[in-house]
């Protein structure tokens, strides 16, 4: 008898609260903001290509064509927040924003961000993008002038001139930096 | 005989097997159990990942006990590789393999009161598990699939500013909880459907090697959290509730119990919870085995890793509680009638994936007839009114 | 130390059976129990450790070049020591003893091994498939390397 007070008392309870339920859509129910939503880039990007790398469902996608367009494909992400954590600089970030994408409209199922390319001037391979480079130069400092790459990139983002002739002072690839080296100033030449 | 499929719609939890139960009228004589629909091939899959990438993977083998598969994975790895976890790590893991547990159980127990037609226990249950899951959202930015677990220890920190929302979460749950129990011992038409069917005796349970409460239902005192400790468990104290009468009531009283068991775990290990660092660092996986146990919801989980110096895992063994469970349905649906088979298959809480169709044929005419999820559910309900 | 006084009580009691064994840290418990024994006498073998109280956990498979590694995980919850059998089937005739006799247990574990790796257990009381599709080609098995 006691029970049955106890559980007509929590319906009467029940019934004189309001709803329990939420009715979102049509009401706004924002999230916390720890809420791990859909990734967006942002201008600190400088397209690395660290978070193709670390996304364990590959949803992130790097093409390198006249530019370097990295791509976060909504269907296949699963908001774990790899990227974001492991980003170098916080260019992607995990926003609280909801995400429709059922409607298949281009703009709501993915997003993507655009940086300037470096190619080899040897074999036209990608090395990376722009920026990326020159973060590396910042980070590394004086060491970057063991790097021959570097070191010619840093000449250009100074805007000086580099005289065309010194041919280990070009953009290249680790590939074509390691065949110029031991073809023209390895071993082969001194011996 | 006259054969029952049921599956693979699954009333009592949204997850696909397939049952045929062998019946005579309304009796039960005897079970067939196909399961493989949700197969994923999840073992093959962690054999291309990293081993940062493989916990997002694993996490998602399961909604609802979405953070122990994760948990034992990253426990094999630390095992092979001798990893030790910053104290603090290991009391965040029990704090929130604890709150998992509660939500659950929460879970279940409104599922469980839905299919012997006490939906009071469906609103309330679900009602209270609300904040549960709002903590989740707050502490690690998802109400499933927290991707809490790293190799070394946890990804997200509890802050001090949630502290108090967590105990006061544990409050309510913890007075609602002790009144649930009163209604489903108090109340005698609960007690008629639960009390004696669906029996597992104790011999029965350790021949089936079953785990989790459907053991601790029967007799058997085992719980990974005391017989191998992971995480911060050696250093806390609880009981392990356990009931000898093998029935369905005694399984929902041993998820009950342990209920209560996990609030006050979550409130000593937020007691005791050290400062430091939440994750260790860790140069490279050697080539070796290892093994990670722990205690899910519904039983013992155990993962296999073995690796060979490669950055991704040579093999992936996992064997989830309720694979381990399902066997002894064979012995513990005959001899009771249909509707009680809806009921007692719950009473394991099986965990797979979804509902599909329930067929069912009559053995003494050969007749089939298919009965929707409604019409099989209504069944149960209508049994104990 | 625990682990030790068991893994000498195992080796007396397997007698011939036990081939070689040991023990392997495990920071934070016991040290966990690894054994091989011969793949003849695994029913015998699976017989005396549930006799001894353990428990069948799971059993796990791995391909290796020329055979598969079979691991029977056995927990003896009360001395909280988990001890593994290890045995090896060779791939050119991947049978070996089933287990069910033993223990009820192993029923769906050997099922499902012989769905992805394709190893038989003579014995099996009913070793259909169990987790792969019915029309899933006979010869082709999953998780197989090759």
């Amino acid at each position: 008898m006691g029970l049955k007070i106890k559980e007509i008392g929590e319906a009467l309870r029940s019934a004189a609260s309001k709803p329990f339920t939420v009715r979102y859509p049509f009401v706004p129910s924002p999230p916390p903001e720890t809420f791990r939503g859909k990734p967006e880039f942002n201008d600190k990007c400088m397209g690395c290509g660290a978070c193709e790398m670390v996304c364990p469902a590959g949803a992130i996608t790097v093409e390198d064509g006249e530019l370097r367009r990295i791509q976060v494909e909504y269907g296949r992400c699963i908001r774990c927040g790899q990227c974001a954590r492991l980003c170098p600089v916080e260019g992607i970030k995990l926003t609280t924003g909801s995400c429709v994408i059922s409607k298949g409209e281009e703009e709501r199922t993915r997003t993507s961000v655009e940086r300037k390319l470096l190619r080899c001037e040897e074999c036209g391979a990608p090395i990376t993008a722009r920026e990326h480079l020159r973060w590396m130069l910042e980070r590394l400092g004086p060491l970057s002038f063991s790097n021959p790459t570097l070191v010619k990139f840093s000449q250009l983002l100074l805007g000086e001139a580099v005289p065309e002739t010194e041919s280990p002072f070009r953009l290249l690839c680790p590939r074509c930096r390691r065949m110029l080296v031991l073809s023209e100033h390895g071993w082969r030449t001194k011996y | 005989m006259p054969v029952i499929p049921i599956g693979p719609f699954h009333p009592a939890l949204k997850e696909p097997e397939f049952f045929k139960l062998y019946v005579k009228g309304e009796q039960v004589v005897g079970v067939d159990i196909r399961i493989g629909w949700v197969h994923r091939g999840i073992e093959k899959l962690s054999e291309g990942l990293t081993f940062e990438q493989i916990p997002f993977l694993v996490e998602r083998i399961c909604g609802i006990c979405s953070n122990v598969h994760p948990l034992c994975y990253v426990q094999a790895v630390e095992d092979i590789a001798q990893i030790e976890v910053p104290d603090r790590a290991r009391y965040i893991r029990v704090i929130i393999a604890e709150l998992e547990r509660i939500h659950s159980h929460l879970l279940w127990l409104g599922v469980a009161g839905h299919l012997i037609g006490f939906d009071t226990l469906l609103m309330w249950a679900w009602k209270y598990r609300e904040p549960v899951l709002d903590l989740f959202e707050l502490m690690t930015g998802n109400r499933q699939n927290y991707a809490m677990q790293a190799v070394g220890g946890v990804r997200y920190d509890i802050k001090p500013e949630h502290v108090p929302k967590i105990l006061e979460v544990l409050k309510t749950v913890e007075k609602e909880t002790k009144k649930a129990v009163g209604m489903v011992e108090g109340d005698p038409v609960t007690k008629k459907r639960l009390e004696g069917i669906g029996l597992l005796t104790t011999e029965q349970a350790r021949d089936f090697c079953v785990v989790g409460p459907t053991a601790r239902g029967s007799g058997l005192k085992i719980d990974v959290r005391r017989d191998d400790p992971y995480a911060a468990y050696g250093e806390l104290s609880f009981d392990v509730p356990v009931y000898t009468s093998g029935d369905n009531l005694a399984r929902v009283l041993v998820r009950m119990d342990e209920l209560l068991q996990s609030v006050e775990l979550v409130r000593q290990a937020l007691d005791g919870l050290p400062r430091g660092e939440i994750r260790a660092e860790f140069k490279e996986v050697p080539p070796g085995e290892g093994i990670g146990r722990a205690e899910a919801p519904r039983g013992e989980d155990i993962h296999y890793v073995k690796t060979d110096g490669r950055n991704t895992p040579f093999r992936h063994k996992i064997r989830a509680p309720t694979y381990a469970n399902l066997p002894a349905l064979s012995v513990m649906l005959p001899n009771y009638t249909l509707a009680d088979a809806v009921i007692t298959l719950g009473s394991i809480d099986p965990c797979f994936s979804c509902t599909e169709r329930v067929a069912v044929v009559d053995v003494r005419t050969g007749k089939k007839r298919h009965l929707s999820e409604e019409e099989l559910v209504e069944i149960s309900r209508k049994h104990g009114a | 130390m625990r682990a030790e006084e068991l893994l000498e009580e195992i080796k007396q009691k397997f007698g011939e059976i036990f081939l070689e064994g040991g023990l392997k840290p495990h920071l934070g418990a016991n040290p966990r129990i690894f054994v091989r024994v011969s793949k003849e006498r695994i029913l015998d073998a699976a017989k005396k450790m549930v006799e001894m109280g353990y428990r069948l956990c799971t059993v796990s498979c791995v391909e290796h070049m020329s055979f598969f590694e079979l691991i029977y995980h056995f927990s003896l919850d009360q001395e909280k020591v988990l001890a593994n059998l290890r045995i090896e089937v060779p791939k050119s005739s991947p049978r070996v003893d089933s287990i069910t006799s033993a223990t009820k247990g192993a029923l769906f574990i050997e099922r499902e091994i012989h769905d992805l790796f394709g190893v038989e257990f003579v014995g099996h009381p009913d070793l259909r498939r169990l987790i792969l599709a019915d029309d899933w080609p006979k010869e082709v098995f999953p998780l197989r390397k090759g």
